[in-house]
């Protein structure tokens, strides 16, 4: 079992490798991110009376842009489009007489890609991150919650990823559909501004959505913050509410890819 | 442009063989183009503003940066894709041995009628606000800036495009431009006064959306006419660029 996990790994390393330039534009476009974010945010705060907008800061403000865009880089997953290209090409075939299911060999496949983008695109990343905010940004009063919830972040985007992939299975082009998700997702997930921004009905709607795990808690938790709509986030709330998301979508992933799966009939292979 | 406006019927007609899929994007194009706005309506909601510009302000800005993003994207944004995709591929050739300009036939190509649902929110959105307004606009230097805006847009693309065609698998490239259109999406005055001079005279990005949008309220503008010329030199620099790079290709895939 941990031998051909380490190979998928490997692999996973060796497929970014030949991706590296596309990372490494990564260094360039990632500083005009954060510069246009500190020149937003300094400015409104500037011309705000209060020190704090929505329950943030200044630095919290900037630094919940900067994690969450972080996030998205760890837990990146292209195994919607992957899935979608396999299935259009034929080649999707080969791994229905595989003794390894296409889910799991693209999970660890991920990780390996995630590997090498932690040392390609993070840790220039962090170094820059750290020379304008100061290296105490690091210093999160919230690291046991940030980590429950950056685990939860990774399980619950490649999941949701897997599910967008498998609408290929019933649909000839479903690009529209996946456009739309990631729509939500990027509403839904704080990536316009921090859910503290909506009105409290909307944040409860929210909330019951599988979006702000894979965004908005892990950043707020980051920045120091841990009640949201009066409620403390603790370690084993946060615990209960991941794991009761991961077992519903892992539960619809399974069950999806089943039956896609058998109405698969491999045209164009 | 008759070639042009053919390829343009024919990218319909392919589209529409994929009924769902291009309602459904056309939906989430007009829904990723109410973004901005919500930023905007969350921000004031909140109590935060940005420096000199009232909400209506504000909404003609985001309004118009939404309708010409939303031009750029139905006309341009594809050409970096395809031309990327038509390299690896080596369709590049074919195109380029075809008695017709090799700009027309990967522009028509590239049209993208979905984002059309955009220009159509950004419009109403700047319509909206300026009738709440109520303004006496230059409307010539507003147009004039449009066109210029667009014209900027087309190349970026073009430069990017001219990349792809030297380094193939560089797709993030428009992560690049994207950037740059964010940077874009807010006023000129959030930005230290050096970011503006060099957004204004050097690289004219601040042309996308704050010179419209100020030819409109009647704000007192910085350069009105250097970024026109900028724009210009922009889009000949960049036009050339392409030239070269279509002179100096060799092909990759094929």
């Amino acid at each position: 079992m941990f031998k051909p996990v380490l190979s998928i790994i490997k692999m996973g390393i060796k497929e970014g490798v030949a991706y590296r330039p596309q990372m490494l534009l990564t260094l360039i476009s990632f500083p005009i991110f954060f510069l246009t974010q500190f020149f937003l945010w300094t400015s409104i705060f500037g011309d705000s009376p209060n020190t704090s907008i929505a329950g943030f800061d200044l630095t919290q403000m900037v630094g919940y842009y900067i994690v969450g865009l972080l996030i998205l880089v760890f837990t990146y997953s292209h195994i919607t489009t992957e899935l979608h290209n396999g299935i259009r090409e034929g080649h999707f075939i080969k791994f229905i007489i595989k003794p390894i299911s296409y889910p799991f060999f693209s999970f660890w496949i991920i990780i390996g890609g995630r590997i090498l983008a932690f040392v390609m695109e993070a840790i220039p990343l962090l170094f820059v991150v750290g020379l304008m905010l100061g290296f105490d940004f690091f210093l999160t009063p919230n690291l046991t919650l940030f980590l429950i919830s950056f685990v939860f972040a990774f399980f619950i985007n490649y999941l949701l990823s897997l599910i967008m992939g498998t609408l290929i299975f019933w649909f000839t082009n479903p690009n529209g559909i996946t456009w739309i998700y990631r729509l939500l997702r990027y509403f839904f997930a704080g990536g316009i501004l921090p859910l503290t921004f909506f009105p409290e009905i909307i944040q409860y709607i929210i909330l019951l959505t599988p979006f702000p795990l894979m965004y908005f808690i892990p950043a707020f938790l980051f920045v120091g913050n841990n009640v949201i709509l009066g409620i403390e986030i603790t370690p084993l709330l946060l615990l209960i509410y991941g794991a009761i998301q991961l077992i519903i979508f892992s539960l619809i992933a399974y069950f999806l890819w089943r039956r896609g799966v058998k109405t698969f009939q491999g045209v164009g292979a | 442009m008759k070639t042009y406006l053919r390829l343009l019927s024919l990218k319909i007609s392919s589209r529409l063989s994929y009924k769902l899929d291009f309602f459904t994007t056309l939906i989430s194009s007009l829904l990723w183009s109410l973004a901005s706005p919500l930023f905007i309506i969350l921000l004031y909601q909140s109590g935060a503003s940005y420096p000199d510009w009232n909400f209506n302000e504000i909404l003609l800005f985001i309004g118009i940066y939404t309708a010409l993003f939303g031009l750029g994207r139905a006309f341009f944004y594809n050409f970096f894709f395809n031309t990327g995709a038509d390299v690896r591929t080596g369709y590049l050739e074919l195109t380029l041995i075809k008695p017709v300009d090799e700009l027309v036939l990967l522009l028509g190509k590239s049209f993208d009628w979905e984002s059309l649902s955009e220009v159509l929110a950004g419009s109403l959105i700047a319509i909206y606000a300026f009738i709440q307004l109520s303004l006496s606009p230059n409307i010539f230097l507003f147009l004039v800036y449009i066109g210029l805006a667009l014209l900027f847009y087309f190349s970026m693309i073009l430069l990017i495009s001219s990349l792809i065609m030297k380094y193939v698998q560089v797709t993030r490239l428009i992560e690049i431009v994207e950037r740059f259109m964010d940077i874009a999406s807010h006023p000129k005055n959030v930005y230290p006064r050096v970011v503006q001079t060099g957004f204004s005279i050097f690289i004219p990005l601040f042309i996308i959306s704050y010179y419209p949008a100020s030819a409109l309220i009647g704000f007192e503008l910085v350069y009105p006419f250097t970024i026109i010329l900028t724009t210009l030199i922009f889009f000949m620099l960049s036009l050339y660029i392409w030239r070269k790079s279509i002179k100096n290709y060799t092909g990759a895939g094929g």
